[in-house]
């Protein structure tokens, strides 16, 4: 039975080849994509929805296009979305994100060179959580700003004029123009000097700590603002934890809520991507699982562990 | 020698010969100067357009104002025949189906006060033409437009504003502009004559309508030219800043004078530096990895 990080590192590479390649062969999978499937990728076979929703807030928001076109457009792509998010939950971001995999692939050449991870530290990581959600208020404001006339037009897309990934994601397409500067104006100058300027942090960032860039990431903050609603969810049984810890190591995003939990069921954190990998590494069977609805995709089994041992990610390959 | 009594005898032998190569100057610096037409029109001397504003309306129709530039001799009230004609551009998958739906309109154009307009109305994104005819000291002075119009209304089909008598015609304009979707400064645009001309022709390229830029050859009807980048163009707020270009054409042995009018946009790649970019980039990779690589181990990693 393949492993399900292998089985992860399959999907990943299937999704990235679909998600930055398919539209040459024809595949449309539309704006309302939870992961980061970057329109800026000339052959992107679907589109992330953080660019759709910065493009619709502001266009839907003028008084004659509210209940047109573009206002129903928007309000579709927002159930379409949501819809998504209801049923694969995470699974967006840990199985699917072409960014992710980018990420991974990163980690995975930092752990050949046998270079040490350099996490943050709890209180560092406390203090930029919000980062996100600050993040995922600007673009939703600054479109809004740009229709009533308070900000310059070049602020469009406010998010995509700043994101790594729209510099680094089209470099798999043959596309180097966004690593340069724009210089048309002040403002899209500016914007495209800190578009590099994060996405050199970032690349620095990503390189030595896993799936750095999803400490940041808005759309992760959208897809857990829905979460009462996702029917795909992280479970624990407190009373089977042994402790050893092993959740907590694995982790990518360095989640220590699941190893410290010992009342509640419910342990899906703000910061989670449904990777599953604790629930791979867990040793004790069925305490934790990936759960959908009542049934379990998949959970905890010590057979599948084996003894109860320390599990190092760096040593497992770093993904 | 004999000295002859005649002044400046000398100088007279040489008389013809100098007035001679007078006249060779005087054609040289006149006649052979680039930009200097002698009995072809002139750049004021032809019919061109010139496109003044364009604009969308709240309703998702693009306003085009278009201006029409004649000679300073025109006689007020010659008749100008003007066909429009709006093509609709489909996309399908990236890629540009052929024409499905196409406006034609045949207006003569009114002389409003010294000056003649045309307002045309684009609901939808397609390709303007506009071709205007006049006859003027026996010459035939023909003049095109061709640009894009981003319409997005709803309702689309719009016939261009100024309605004629409607025509439903297959031609296609006198200079082929269909490679041109958007005229951007730094890219090449290529052209073609549709009707037959000689093999060999020469079109001036003129930069806001009347400044001498360059004279290009036109071979087998085909020429083609890119226009510089021009910081006047860069303008916080947006790309509608444009330029006017004509292309003027001469079949002096038809008595027919083209002028090819281009609205000429800043280019959306023109002002670029990959060398600050990949610097700034790499400053940031640098001190973010210096920050990484000298910080302490944090208390409670392992």
């Amino acid at each position: 039975m393949i492993a399900l990080r292998r089985l992860r590192w399959l999907v990943q590479h299937i999704c990235f080849a679909v998600l930055m390649y398919g539209g040459a062969a024809g595949i449309r999978l539309g704006w309302a994509l939870p992961c980061f499937a970057c329109p800026y990728v000339v052959t992107c076979g679907g589109n992330c929805y953080l660019m759709g929703l910065q493009g619709v807030i502001g266009f839907a928001l003028r008084p004659e296009q509210v209940l047109g076109g573009p206002g129903l457009r928007a309000v579709l792509y927002f159930l379409l979305f949501t819809l998504l998010v209801v049923l694969f939950g995470k699974l967006w971001c840990g199985w699917v994100c072409p960014f992710g995999l980018v990420q991974d692939w990163l980690t995975r050449i930092r752990t050949r060179l046998r270079i040490r991870e350099r996490r943050l530290s709890p209180l560092w990581a406390a203090r930029i959580a919000p980062v996100k959600y600050v993040l995922l208020a600007y673009l939703c404001v600054m479109p809004v700003l740009i229709t009533v006339g308070v900000a310059y037009p070049d602020f469009h897309l406010p998010f995509c004029n700043i994101c790594p990934g729209k510099a680094l994601l089209p470099l798999f397409a043959g596309e180097p123009r966004h690593l340069a500067v724009v210089l048309d104006n002040a403002v899209v100058a500016g914007q495209s000097v800190v578009l590099l300027a994060v996405t050199g942090g970032m690349l620095t960032g990503m390189f030595f700590h896993r799936r750095f860039f999803c400490l940041f990431c808005p759309l992760l903050a959208l897809i857990h603002l829905l979460k009462p609603l996702t029917l795909l969810r992280l479970v624990k049984e407190p009373r089977g934890c042994v402790g050893c810890g092993n959740c907590r190591r694995i982790c990518p995003m360095r989640i220590e809520d699941v190893y410290r939990e010992k009342e509640q069921a419910d342990v899906q954190h703000a910061a989670c991507l449904d990777c599953a990998q604790c629930a791979e590494s867990c040793p004790s069977a069925r305490v934790l699982r990936l759960a959908f609805g009542p049934w379990t995709l998949f959970g905890s089994a010590s057979e599948r562990t084996g003894s109860l041992k320390r599990r190092d990610p760096d040593a497992s390959g770093g993904v | 020698m004999e000295k002859s009594g005649i002044p400046f005898s000398g100088l007279r032998r040489f008389m013809p010969a100098v007035i001679r190569l007078a006249l060779a100057l005087a054609w040289l610096l006149t006649v052979a100067s680039p930009g200097f037409a002698g009995a072809e029109p002139t750049p004021s001397d032809r019919l061109r357009w010139r496109l003044d504003e364009q604009k969308r309306l709240p309703d998702g129709r693009v306003e085009v104002r278009l201006s029409l530039d004649r000679p300073t001799d025109f006689v007020e009230g010659t008749p100008v025949h003007a066909r429009v004609l709006l093509t609709r551009w489909e996309y399908r998958q990236g890629r540009r189906l052929s024409p499905t739906e196409r406006s034609v309109c045949d207006v003569v154009l009114p002389d409003t006060e010294g000056a003649y307009r045309l307002t045309v109305y684009g609901a939808f994104l397609g390709k303007l033409d506009i071709r205007g005819t006049a006859r003027h000291n026996g010459r035939t002075l023909r003049a095109q437009l061709n640009m894009a119009v981003f319409g997005a209304a709803e309702e689309s089909g719009k016939r261009p504003r100024e309605a004629g008598n409607e025509v439903d015609a297959e031609d296609d304009g006198w200079i082929d502009t269909e490679a041109v979707v958007l005229a951007q400064t730094g890219r090449e645009m290529r052209f073609v004559f549709r009707e037959d001309v000689p093999a060999e022709l020469r079109a001036a390229v003129y930069k806001g309508g009347t400044t001498f830029q360059a004279e290009v050859p036109v071979r087998n009807g085909i020429f083609a030219y890119t226009p510089p980048h021009d910081p006047a163009l860069s303008a916080a707020g947006g790309y509608n800043a444009h330029l006017n270009y004509v292309f003027a054409v001469d079949l002096p042995e038809r008595d027919e004078y083209f002028a090819l009018t281009l609205p000429v946009y800043r280019s959306h790649m023109g002002h670029i530096s990959y060398g600050l970019g990949l610097s700034v980039l790499g400053v940031s990779a640098a001190i973010c990895g210096v920050g990484v690589l000298c910080r302490r181990k944090p208390e409670g990693c392992s």
